[in-house]
């Protein structure tokens, strides 16, 4: 008869065996994993050598120096468009006649008319004018600021409509975009360049 | 259905029989039942564990099977070799002063085979023929038939051939990972930056230099002195003149005088750094470095600098410039010829010959040979490149030969010689050995002092005169004040000096009141050129060619423009200029628009 010591030891013995099995299952597939890692981690970075050597190859001073002069309508710096703050007149403290707000004319609003003495017929002094541009200035940073909730309904109907003819011109402008800015013409030439016999 | 014949147990034979049976052997049967049910028990205890065993075992084996076959299918059988991780880059980059590489490595795949394991070697090599165009049918069939364990049959495929091959899913032909060096803006810095074998060694220019260097750091990239924007216009200039010039070939330097950083250097013909085995002994040549020539006039500016130097000659003293100075077989003349005294200053602006042989002479033969060694003029330049050239000189030294020397002819020394000589006597007279490796920002440079501070600012003064009165016009830039000197050498064809074969070289300075950069660019054998009327002297070859390079490079290394008529500027180059308006962008304050 068995007794119940046996079945204590033969438990433990599958026990044992199982887990000795699931253990070593489990170093397997971790190990492969890690290899599997390793491999990627080379890949990886082989690509980034590679990203890195084609940036290099699109920087090509004499490829940039063709963009530059097919697509911008930029020269070369040259010595006289260089000047140093010495050269600068001084400060007037007047400003010439040219820059002078144009005098109220009668046929302004009221409020308008109220502002004219005050300015008078001589030139505003500088820090006037600047005080008078600032509520000007500011005027690109609100709306700025306000721009990005415009968008927001845009997007979310893009996305709704996601198969529709607005995702495709997305996906045809992005393509081309990627395109232009990969310039696959170039990494297929540095392809070639690299599988020129030896 | 087969039916059993009739059993009959002697236990039920008869009822007496039975008692008798049982009443007489029943202690005996007892005992011999109980034994055999233990057996039997015991049996069936063993079996239903071994069943248990068994059954679980195969329990296990059609689990993993399912696992196995259902739900990793992805999961196939690979080779198990774990990637070296110093295979990952075995050479360091090399980059530009600005991190632009110069080169760099790539990983590729490169192709081998081992015969043994290749089943029909004609099939493989057909295929492998087909898929790769350029690869040799019968060399491939021979090696594929070959009793080697392994053989190379191409080295670093592309990806596409990679995966072409890769699809022929030959047995036997295999794929090994490994290294290219790529070389991102090719012949643009091929001389300096040279190129490493297939097998990863370096086999010219600064990859054999630093070959140890970038194997053992090959994480830490090399960082040169070089700027690429500065090569691409120095080469695009260069390029130009010698096609304009329909000359043989040309090269350039530029030069940070304060350091002695090589900020460009390039050498036409040129030759692209991955085809190695393709390169003519012709576009190998280093002409900066491993050339050396006899360069004519630009020695006038050591000669001028070591008579100043030497205290026996003043700017002020007048020398015979009438009389050709007649020498064994040699006499010496002038080329633009002035037939009367002149002094230091209009020796150098006219760079006659004449002159500059009477002021060696004033200061002497000995005094002459010190200064060359100073400047390092008598060893190779020492520069981080292999390809070097050891300077020609004269030995003894002689009379005559410091008469030849005094206006560039009879010694020879490389250009890289004259632009590590001409920054020192420009930048305070203060000699830094030539460097290919950036000189970090605070970073203490060494040097040693060839002349006095003030032979340099008189030799500034010369500089710009030659520019502003003399034979350089066209290298003069607006708002950069270049100085300089020309320098047209008669070609030597065998043991004569061909007429109409020169080497025309200018060195171009910049700004001259607080020089900061050197521009040096040599033309060999250019012809003359409608644009040039009839002359291919260095005037109208060299120094234009530093002028489009200074007024391109000038906004790049962020020099400030200076207006040349200011009085403090005048005042430093003491220079009789005529009088001008600015030459410089300027606002007027009457100025009413």
């Amino acid at each position: 008869m068995l007794r119940k010591s046996d079945f204590l030891w033969l438990g433990l013995a599958a026990f044992a065996g199982v887990s000795l099995f699931h253990t070593s299952y489990r170093v397997q597939s971790l190990k492969d994993e890690k290899i599997a890692l390793e491999r990627q981690i080379v890949n990886e970075q082989d690509g980034i050598q590679v990203l890195k050597a084609e940036w290099s190859f699109l920087n090509d001073p004499a490829r940039l120096e063709q963009l530059a002069a097919s697509y911008l309508a930029l020269k070369p710096i040259v010595a006289t468009q260089i000047a140093g703050f010495e050269v600068l007149p001084a400060r007037p403290t007047t400003l010439p006649a040219s820059l002078t707000p144009p005098p109220a004319s009668p046929a302004t609003s009221g409020r308008a008319a109220e502002r004219a003495p005050a300015v008078g017929q001589r030139p505003a002094p500088i820090a006037t004018l600047a005080a008078a541009q600032a509520p000007v200035q500011m005027q690109p940073l609100s709306q700025g600021r306000t721009q990005p909730q415009q968008r927001r309904p845009v997007r979310s109907v893009r996305s709704a409509s996601a198969a529709g003819p607005s995702f495709a011109v997305a996906h045809v402008s992005t393509r081309s975009v990627a395109t232009l800015a990969s310039g696959r013409e170039d990494i297929g030439s540095l392809l070639t360049r690299l599988g020129r016999p030896q | 259905m087969i039916t059993e014949p009739e059993f009959e147990h002697p236990r039920f034979k008869g009822d007496e029989a039975r008692e008798r049976h049982y009443s007489a052997e029943s202690r005996f049967h007892a005992r011999a039942i109980s034994g055999a049910t233990r057996a039997l028990d015991r049996g069936r205890d063993r079996l239903v564990v071994t069943g248990l065993v068994i059954v679980l075992a195969f329990c296990a084996v059609s689990v993993r099977l399912v696992g196995a076959t259902c739900f990793t299918g992805h999961d196939e059988a690979r080779l198990e070799r774990t990637p070296d991780a110093d295979a990952l880059l075995s050479r360091a980059d090399i980059l530009d002063r600005g991190g632009q590489q110069l080169a760099t490595s790539l990983a590729t795949a490169s192709l081998y085979a081992d015969p043994k394991l290749v089943l029909d070697a004609q099939e493989a090599a057909v295929k492998l023929a087909e898929a790769l165009p350029g690869l040799d049918y019968k060399e491939t069939l021979a090696k594929l038939r070959s009793n080697k364990r392994f053989v190379w049959l191409k080295r670093n495929l592309t990806p596409r051939q990679h995966q072409a091959v890769h699809v022929l899913g030959l047995p036997g032909i295999l794929f090994e990972r490994e290294e290219r060096r790529f070389y991102p803006p090719a012949n643009l810095t091929a001389h300096v930056v040279g190129y490493a074998g297939v097998d990863n060694v370096g086999l010219a220019g600064l990859e054999r230099f630093f070959d140890k260097r970038l194997k053992q750091s090959a994480l830490t990239p090399l960082q040169t002195s070089l700027d690429l924007r500065l090569q691409h216009i120095l080469r695009r200039e260069i390029a130009a003149s010698v096609e304009e010039f329909k000359a043989i070939g040309g090269n350039g330097i530029i030069m940070d005088v304060r350091t002695g950083e090589v900020l460009a250097m390039t050498s036409l013909p040129d030759f692209d750094p991955h085809e190695p085995g393709e390169i003519e002994d012709e576009q190998k040549f280093d002409r900066n470095t491993l050339g050396v020539y006899e360069m004519g006039s630009t020695f006038k500016i050591f000669n001028s600098a070591m008579a100043l130097d030497s205290g026996k000659v003043k700017p002020s003293d007048n020398f015979d410039a009438i009389n050709p100075i007649h020498i064994g077989r040699f006499t010496i003349s002038d080329y633009h010829g002035k037939h009367r005294m002149l002094n230091v200053t209009e020796i150098f602006e006219y760079s006659s010959n004449l002159g500059s042989v009477h002021m060696a002479l004033t200061a002497g033969v000995p005094t002459q040979q010190a200064f060359m060694n100073k400047i390092g003029f008598l060893k190779g330049v020492p520069i981080e490149l292999p390809e070097l050239g050891k300077p020609l000189i004269p030995h003894p030294w002689r009379e005559i030969n410091a008469m030849t020397i005094a206006f560039g002819h009879g010694m020879s020394v490389s250009p890289l010689h004259v632009a590590m000589g001409a920054s020192a006597v420009i930048n305070g007279g203060i000699l830094h050995k030539p460097t290919l490796l950036k000189v970090q920002p605070g970073q203490e440079v060494g040097g040693e002092r060839v002349i006095s501070e003030r032979t340099s600012q008189e030799m500034r003064k010369l500089f710009r005169i030659v520019v502003t009165e003399g034979t350089a016009k066209f290298a003069d830039v607006p708002g950069y004040l270049v100085g300089g000197k020309t320098g047209t050498a008669d070609k030597q064809r065998g043991r004569h000096y061909a007429q109409n074969a020169n080497l025309t070289s200018f060195i171009g300075v910049f700004p001259i009141n607080d020089p900061k950069y050197l521009v040096m660019v040599m033309i060999d054998e250019p012809k003359p050129s409608a644009s040039s009327h009839g002359f291919a002297t260095a005037g109208w070859t060299s120094a234009p060619a530093v002028g489009r390079v200074i007024r391109q490079i000038g906004p790049l290394l962020g020099v400030q423009p200076v207006d040349e008529n200011r009085p403090e500027i005048r005042q430093a180059l003491d220079a009789d200029l005529p009088q001008k308006g600015t030459t410089l962008a300027a606002f007027s304050p009457d100025d009413d628009h």
